[in-house]
């Protein structure tokens, strides 16, 4: 029911914000569509433990763009998404966020130096509530585009996660680890910084390419059919993971949430199709090293169509 | 009388002569696949004597609609004004940091006033660009006289009345390689002909600025 709660909230806020029209906004609405496959969905160890699935997301992004003066605006947007995984479809999940974006320019023109703050409000609904989650984020960011073509820009965030007071888990109990040591049962409860660098360069033709780096120190959340006392001993959070069901799996699958610095690099080529739509190929790469665990890989290839209505 | 010339940088003449009847002058613009060249525009530099009778010019507009300068290039007398209106439901800005002139409009919502307006005294190209839409950028040319066109859609710039003798013909595009307008020639009208030129010019290729969306880096984890 707090999950209700939470995107009922989220809905309102995000109505609000829209209905709110001072006569400077400027309205944007964008679609976007996107094909892809990620090799390791529950962040496995091993490559029995890493699934792949091909994947379906939609999306639409509804906001105002409030002009404040001269060089700074303010954007809020409201968002819902949905992910479906063909294969691990206790992956599924529906996404609802509320953000708001604060920009700074420093000159004229499209090569003036700027900065950025937003906050973000993120829910998460998915198979189980283990697998809910809520996620506030903070970032900032300064970049700039040059008359070559390039456009550089860094930046650090910080995110928080929670989720909802989950019932002890009778399976995990039956394992019968340390009674006196006794895990959360909460999964997506934690925190985590990260700083990036995103470099574009444009061609005269309009088309796009991108790479970005992160460095994220946080959390991950894991998933293995052979739970053990030293992953419980290493682990910050442990419970069944409802994204696979028995039918799924003859050994019952539990997430645990670890303590894990991650490298994550993204290529993109963006192609402009129209002066309202593009589309986007893009390769993720994601390398998640937990201490006392080992490393953890996940890649995701995605073919995304956005519109600009 | 045809010239076919290939334009890599230029050079710069001035021969005085008789002036007599009105005659039309067409300029056919390529490039060097054969392609037309439209928004180049060329004028007609006359001398000091009769220069008068072809100004002043008259005032244009330059339309913000749907994040767009319409038109795209524009060519008035100097002295002569633009009018910014704001056809769109969201605010612009027009700026300019052009040499020939800089100039400011600040925010402004939809809607046409004399206060959208910025009158050029000075001879040369204007760049003008909007601060909240970094992909707006139009050209204002300046002319010396009204003896000026802007080629259409197939390469050609007409005009109607031209005096006979020996004149500079300067050609500018945005995206000439030098950019400047030191793109002149000696054309040299006679009593009732019509004059048919047609030029050859290298551009480079153009960069706007994307407007097109693009997927955003992901955020989550």
């Amino acid at each position: 029911m707090q999950y209700f709660r939470n995107i009922n909230t989220t809905f309102l806020a995000a109505g609000l914000l829209l209905c709110a029209s001072p006569s400077n906004a400027n309205e944007f609405y964008l679609l976007n569509l996107s094909l892809g496959e990620e090799s390791n969905v529950p962040r496995g160890i091993d490559d029995f433990h890493e699934r792949e699935s091909t994947f379906m997301r939609a999306g639409i992004t509804a906001g105002k763009r409030i002009q404040l003066g001269i060089n700074d605006s303010l954007t809020f947007a409201g968002k819902l998404g949905y992910r479906r995984f063909d294969e691990l479809r206790g992956f599924d999940r529906i996404e609802l966020g509320v953000s708001a974006s604060y920009r700074y320019k420093f000159g004229f023109g499209p090569f003036a130096p700027a900065v950025n703050a937003s906050v973000n409000y993120n829910v998460e609904n998915g198979a189980g509530q283990a697998r809910d989650t809520e996620a506030a984020q903070i970032e900032l960011s300064v970049g700039k585009r040059f008359q070559s073509g390039f456009t550089l820009e860094v930046g650090i965030d910080y995110q928080r996660n929670t989720t909802n007071d989950l019932e002890d888990d009778p399976a995990v109990e039956t394992f019968g680890y340390d009674p006196i040591n006794v895990l959360p049962n909460e999964l997506f409860d934690f925190e985590s910084i990260s700083a990036f660098f995103a470099a574009d360069y444009e061609f005269a033709s309009g088309w796009r390419t991108s790479l970005n780096y992160r460095r994220i120190n946080g959390f991950t959340v894991a998933s293995t059919t052979q739970p053990s006392l030293r992953i419980y001993k290493i682990s910050d959070a442990f419970y069944s993971d409802p994204a696979f069901s028995t039918s799924d799996s003859k050994k019952p699958w539990f997430g645990y949430l670890l303590e894990t610095n991650s490298d994550q690099w993204e290529g993109a080529l963006s192609i402009p199709l129209s002066m309202d739509t593009s589309i986007d190929f893009s390769v993720n790469w994601t390398d998640i090293s937990a201490p006392e665990r080992g490393n953890y890989q996940n890649t995701i290839l995605a073919i995304t169509l956005i519109h600009s209505l | 009388m045809k010239l076919r010339l290939n334009l890599i940088g230029g050079f710069l003449f001035s021969v005085l002569g008789a002036y007599g009847n009105a005659q039309s002058l067409s300029v056919q613009l390529n490039d060097g696949e054969g392609n037309p060249i439209s928004d180049a525009v060329i004028e007609i530099l006359l001398p000091d004597e009769i220069r008068s009778e072809y100004q002043p010019g008259a005032d244009a507009t330059v339309d913000q609609l749907d994040k767009e300068f319409v038109p795209n290039i524009s060519a008035i007398v100097s002295g002569n004004s633009i009018f910014f209106p704001n056809s769109d439901d969201i605010l612009h800005h027009v700026y300019s940091f052009s040499p020939t002139v800089s100039f400011n409009i600040p925010l402004y919502g939809k809607g046409n006033s004399d206060q959208y307006s910025q009158t050029f005294n000075s001879v040369g190209v204007v760049e003008i660009g909007c601060n909240v839409h970094d992909w707006m950028l139009a050209y204002i040319y300046v002319a010396e006289t009204s003896l000026s066109a802007i080629s259409n859609d197939i390469g050609l710039a007409i005009l109607e009345t031209v005096p006979s003798g020996t004149f500079e013909l300067r050609i500018w595009h945005s995206r000439l390689r030098d950019n400047s307008m030191a793109m002149t020639h000696t054309i040299e009208f006679f009593d009732g002909e019509q004059a048919n030129l047609s030029y050859t010019l290298e551009l480079k290729r153009g960069r706007r600025i994307r407007r097109s969306p693009s997927s955003n880096r992901t955020r989550y984890r």
